[in-house]
């Protein structure tokens, strides 16, 4: 389980937020969809396995020794979208 | 603020290193909260948070699927989030709105207390990595919309036709998915109820397996396909 403190303003999490919310637009009116975006935030930001998940997102590479993690992970996100990724994980 | 009632079972030591155990989601889970309501006191927060846990650790049964983590979570957050905002805020909504919103927050918390972190270290590519927490949040999104459109009153057209597409997008489903779904949304079956009425020893925990990954199959089905 990640242990740091969630960041509200999480900029991955806002990413995947919004990559989301974007596929149900469609079908639910804009005060629903304010209402999904607060699950969605919640759910990303404090579930213990969601947690994890968008913790394994973040880049390894930029993590120094102590484990300070690297403050712009939107890199990572743009990861997510792409089905081209190829490659094992690494480490 | 709103404190969820006290019961009348008692609460046993289990209970309490239950509640223990998700210390820090009840703490996360009211600095995002508070980080998102400012004049909310921390202090207020957690308490409705571990109002939440001690709802959970009190429903709780071990072997029946979810870990204490993942079935608690649903309970915290919603209590919390429910006890600053929520009914404040779905009353503010227009009345034809109301019913969808309340049942589409059931569904997407439902939804979560079945999310599993199912990474493979030994096969898992960065590709999966990415694909995992897009998809988990898709479940959520598709939990909501379902939930939104079965809970609106059939009292337009437009309402109607969205019935009527979640019911044909379910029934798209294999068969135990569909059955599976069918009696969890629509006709709000426990797990245990439907794994009693499934041909076969089946446990509750498969049933909410089947649950699971219809809901990723159905969010691919109502996503918008994109340009």
């Amino acid at each position: 389980m990640a242990i740091d403190p969630p960041d509200p303003g999480d900029p991955l999490v806002a990413r995947l937020v919004e990559q989301s919310l974007a596929k149900y637009e469609h079908l639910l009116p804009p005060e629903a969809l304010a209402e999904l975006r607060l699950i969605l935030e919640g759910f990303a930001l404090t579930h213990p396995e969601m947690r994890t998940m968008v913790d394994r997102l973040r880049p390894r590479a930029s993590t120094d020794a102590s484990g300070d993690r690297v403050k712009d992970p939107e890199a990572a996100v743009g990861a997510a979208t792409d089905d081209g990724i190829e490659g094992r994980k690494v480490g | 603020m709103k404190r969820s009632a006290n019961r009348d079972t008692p609460f046993t030591p289990q209970h309490h290193a239950l509640v223990a155990s998700v210390r820090r989601i009840i703490l996360n889970v009211a600095n995002t909260l508070k980080a998102k309501y400012p004049n909310e006191r921390l202090e207020d927060l957690i308490t409705l948070a571990e109002d939440g846990a001690m709802d959970a650790a009190q429903d709780y049964r071990e072997g029946t699927g979810a870990t204490f983590s993942t079935f608690a979570w649903p309970r915290i957050w919603g209590a919390a989030e429910n006890g600053v905002a929520r009914e404040r805020r779905i009353a503010s909504l227009p009345q034809r709105l109301r019913a969808g919103v309340t049942e589409g927050w059931r569904q997407a918390l439902q939804c979560a207390e079945h999310q599993r972190d199912t990474v493979d270290p030994a096969h898992d590519t960065e590709a999966d990595d990415a694909r995992r927490p897009a998809e988990a949040l898709d479940a959520i999104s598709a939990a909501f919309v379902i939930g939104f459109s079965m809970g609106q009153p059939v009292d337009t057209p437009e309402a109607a036709a969205r019935k009527a597409e979640i019911r044909a997008a379910v029934a798209t489903l294999k068969d135990r998915d569909d059955v599976v779904v069918s009696a969890y949304v629509f006709d709000q079956k426990s797990f245990a109820q439907i794994a009693s009425e499934l041909p076969g020893d089946v446990l509750p925990a498969t049933a909410q397996r089947h649950y699971h990954a219809a809901m990723g199959r159905l969010a691919k089905r109502l996503a918008k396909v994109a340009d």
